[in-house]
């Protein structure tokens, strides 16, 4: 009597995951002409992995995650990721890798050091950012110029342990970053929740071409979410860093108010630094965790973490929530495990 | 020379390099009456089963290494980490960094290049008795300074000026070649966390079955092999056999570390390091292969996993269910899931429903109605299946109409 059991259909590929296709080029030029790359170029889906060699055609540059001995043509691979083309020059991007800075960036950070002029900001890099004190909104005019009062009184601003969201202003020769929060958007956090995602860093490769989940840059990165119910309104900060903010939203009129840049001195306060949390009714907390657990699906998942995928998947939990509680097995708190999937799924589905 | 007898259990990242890897103890009669055997009187070793089929103690030969699985991800919430086996050996190790460290003397205090600090620690339950953990070891701290050396020239450590990475391992259980076992670790957490290397740092061990003997001249025509190195020694080889732990980058002969705590023939040295060297190429593919089934994304595995789990739970039903109907022959059932959130199941004849039971949230509702085959028709039958690794439980129920 025979049973013939087909073997499982292969499972569903999530998302963008395979979507880039590893030997497109960065700058749109796919055709390379004669190229006699070795194994990593032939199969899309193949990783790199270190000493690998990547090519010996001499026509290739090397860039990061590569190596090349002295006097030979041979690049082998430092990392195991996926490989990036752009023009002549070869990089590979890591897999899972701690966060590097570049300019521009978005970050949510923390307060690690105060020193006498600048505050040192752990931003999940290799090594610690600089917030030097001119490079902040004073209190009581923005234009004007610190002082040595201002210094003296640098722990009224921010003191260990504070955090921030800033943008990265300049590089160091070795790779450090110098932040800043001159403008509006940015500042001390409070009223909300910190989490981390994809360990310590969480980040995408350069330029966020690697297929892994993670915040993805050049997306808007700071935005509002509205709630139902008693929820209110919530603000999301995804740091390219990895490092994630959700807050409530405080209905202050700095922001309704179209100030100009000469008018700032009026909006920044003294309360712009304040410690003081406001306080947060249950129904917020209760939908700032939710936010919370459905960012960690994505990440878990390795779907890349963006303002669409984040409301999408937001959404999916509180339908899920809903048909569970008509069908009468009540509302689960937890979302994890089994729930967490589904909710990744039923996102990605709707962001197609 | 290393027999190709490497299989991948498919679906999941386990390589099983070495499948029979029980110890199988030879008993005390056979011991005894084998005492003439030549080597013997030399040779600590109960070499009874050896010599008769060319075997070690839990069954190898002399150039096969213990099955090694391992994993890279392990822990979440470090920059990067891993976990290896080699036989009975387990080592978890983690990795933060390169991240600043927190120096006494405040900023400037660090040097031009990345700082490697490793630091291990031995569980009390690892060994074959428990043991409290002693501070201060010198033979750990011995480990610890090896790996970092060895890291030191394999990781490009100039890209990291003022950083620190800070390697974290932990030994599980100990049977044999803990240093090896520990770099391989190390290294996979190192790659895992993003740190550019040269190449693979990997190890393992090699250990002569004959101590102080020089070797033969030439191969003798009445070599049994006995006097061969052996690769990848077990803790009781360990404590009987003179041996060397050696490290490579990546599978050319470039020795990173070469440790020899025994006593040994110096024209011994040749061929266990050349067996070691070899061994090391070995387990370099192996970890490189842990490297490429890593990108997989876990959910996917665990869905394939699942699949299979509800596929072969159905099978069984159906199976049952058609022998109760005292058929003789059956058209070939196909039973195929297609992800969730629709669970659906093809089959030839019949309706399938699948019943979510609310254990921990599930949801999942399926329904597939396939073509029905007359001969089963009226049959209902309900069941239990389990699905995925959590053990969810899913009632199945199928009817014929």
């Amino acid at each position: 009597m025979p049973i013939q059991i087909l073997p499982p259909a292969p499972a569903i590929s999530l998302g963008n995951e395979g979507a880039q296709a590893v030997d497109i080029d960065d700058e749109g030029d796919v055709d390379m002409g004669g190229l006699s790359l070795k194994t990593a170029l032939e199969s899309h889906a193949a990783i790199v992995t270190p000493g690998e060699v990547i090519t010996d055609d001499p026509q290739w540059m090397r860039g990061h995650g590569t190596t090349q001995e002295e006097g030979e043509y041979a690049i082998c691979s430092t990392l195991a990721g996926t490989l990036i083309k752009t023009n002549k020059l070869l990089s590979v991007a890591p897999l899972r890798a701690r966060y590097r800075p570049s300019i521009g960036d978005l970050l949510v950070g923390r307060i690690v050091q105060v020193q006498s002029r600048r505050w040192l900001v752990d931003v999940a890099a290799p090594l610690l950012a600089q917030l030097q004190i001119a490079a902040i909104n004073l209190p009581g005019g923005t234009l004007r110029k610190r002082t040595a009062v201002d210094e003296l009184n640098i722990r009224s601003f921010f003191s260990e342990g504070d955090l921030l969201v800033a943008e990265v202003q300049a590089l160091y020769q070795d790779g450090s970053a110098v932040l800043h929060t001159r403008s509006l958007k940015y500042g001390k956090l409070r009223n909300g929740y910190f989490m981390s995602v994809s360990g310590a860093g969480g980040s995408l490769g350069p330029s966020g071409g690697r297929k892994k989940g993670g915040v993805v840059r050049s997306r808007r990165q700071m935005f509002t979410m509205t709630t139902p119910g008693a929820g209110g309104e919530l603000d999301v900060i995804l740091g390219v860093n990895g490092y994630v903010w959700i807050a409530m939203r405080i209905g202050d009129t700095t922001e309704e108010k179209d100030v100009g840049f000469n008018r700032m001195e009026e909006v920044v306060g003294k309360e712009m630094y304040s410690s003081q949390n406001a306080s947060i009714p249950a129904a917020t907390r209760r939908e700032i965790a939710r936010v919370a657990a459905v960012i960690k699906a994505l990440v878990e998942v390795g779907v890349r973490v963006d303002e669409d995928m984040v409301v999408k998947a937001y959404e999916a939990s509180l339908e899920l929530d809903m048909d569970a509680e008509m069908d009468g097995y009540g509302t689960t708190e937890f979302i994890g495990g089994e729930r967490a999937r589904q909710i990744v799924e039923i996102a990605l589905e709707r962001s197609k | 020379m290393i027999d190709e007898r490497g299989d991948r259990c498919p679906g999941c990242t386990k390589w099983y390099w070495y499948q029979s890897a029980s110890h199988t103890f030879t008993d005390s009669s056979r011991t005894q009456s084998s005492s003439q055997h030549l080597h013997s009187s030399r040779m600590p070793l109960d070499t009874s089963s050896y010599t008769l089929s060319q075997l070690r103690l839990d069954g190898r030969r002399w150039n096969e290494l213990r099955r090694i699985h391992a994993q890279i991800s392990t822990h979440a919430a470090a920059d990067g980490s891993s976990y290896l086996e080699m036989g009975n050996t387990k080592v978890v190790c983690t990795v933060t960094g390169p991240a600043e460290g927190r120096r006494a003397g405040g900023q400037g205090g660090g040097g031009d290049v990345l700082d490697v600090r490793v630091e291990i620690g031995l569980a009390g339950f690892s060994g074959v008795e428990r043991r409290r953990q002693v501070r201060g070891d010198k033979r750990i701290f011995e480990m610890a300074h090896t790996i970092t050396e060895s890291l030191n020239r394999t990781l490009l450590t100039n890209l990291f000026p003022r950083s620190t990475l800070s390697i974290s391992l932990h030994v599980l259980s100990q049977d044999g070649s803990l240093l090896a076992a520990l770099i391989n670790a190390a290294t996979l957490a190192c790659v895992d966390a993003g740190v550019p290397m040269k190449d693979y740092l990997v190890a393992c061990t090699a250990g002569c079955m004959s101590a102080g003997a020089p070797p033969p001249p030439q191969v003798k025509a009445d070599d049994d092999g006995s006097n061969d190195p052996i690769l990848d020694l077990t803790a009781l080889e360990e404590q009987e056999l003179p041996f060397l732990t050696v490290a490579t980058v990546g599978a050319e002969d470039k020795v990173a570390a070469l440790v020899i705590e025994s006593r040994f023939h110096a024209g011994r040295l040749d061929e266990m390091l050349a067996v070691g060297v070899d061994g090391c190429k070995r387990v370099k593919e192996l970890v490189d292969e842990v490297m490429n089934m890593a990108p997989k994304s876990r959910a996917s595995v665990r869905r394939a996993q699942l699949t299979r789990t509800i596929t072969d739970a159905f099978a069984v039903k159906l199976r049952d269910l058609i022998w109760s109907r005292g058929a003789t022959a059956t058209p070939p059932i196909r039973l195929a899931l297609v992800a969730r959130p629709r669970v659906a199941l093809h089959c030839s004849g019949g309706i399938f429903r699948l019943i979510p039971v609310p254990v921990g949230g599930c949801a999942c509702r399926a329904l597939a109605v396939g073509r029905l085959d007359a001969r089963l028709k009226g049959a209902h039958w309900q069941g239990f299946g389990t699905m995925g690794s959590d053990g969810r439980a899913v009632a199945i129920e199928g009817g014929f109409t």
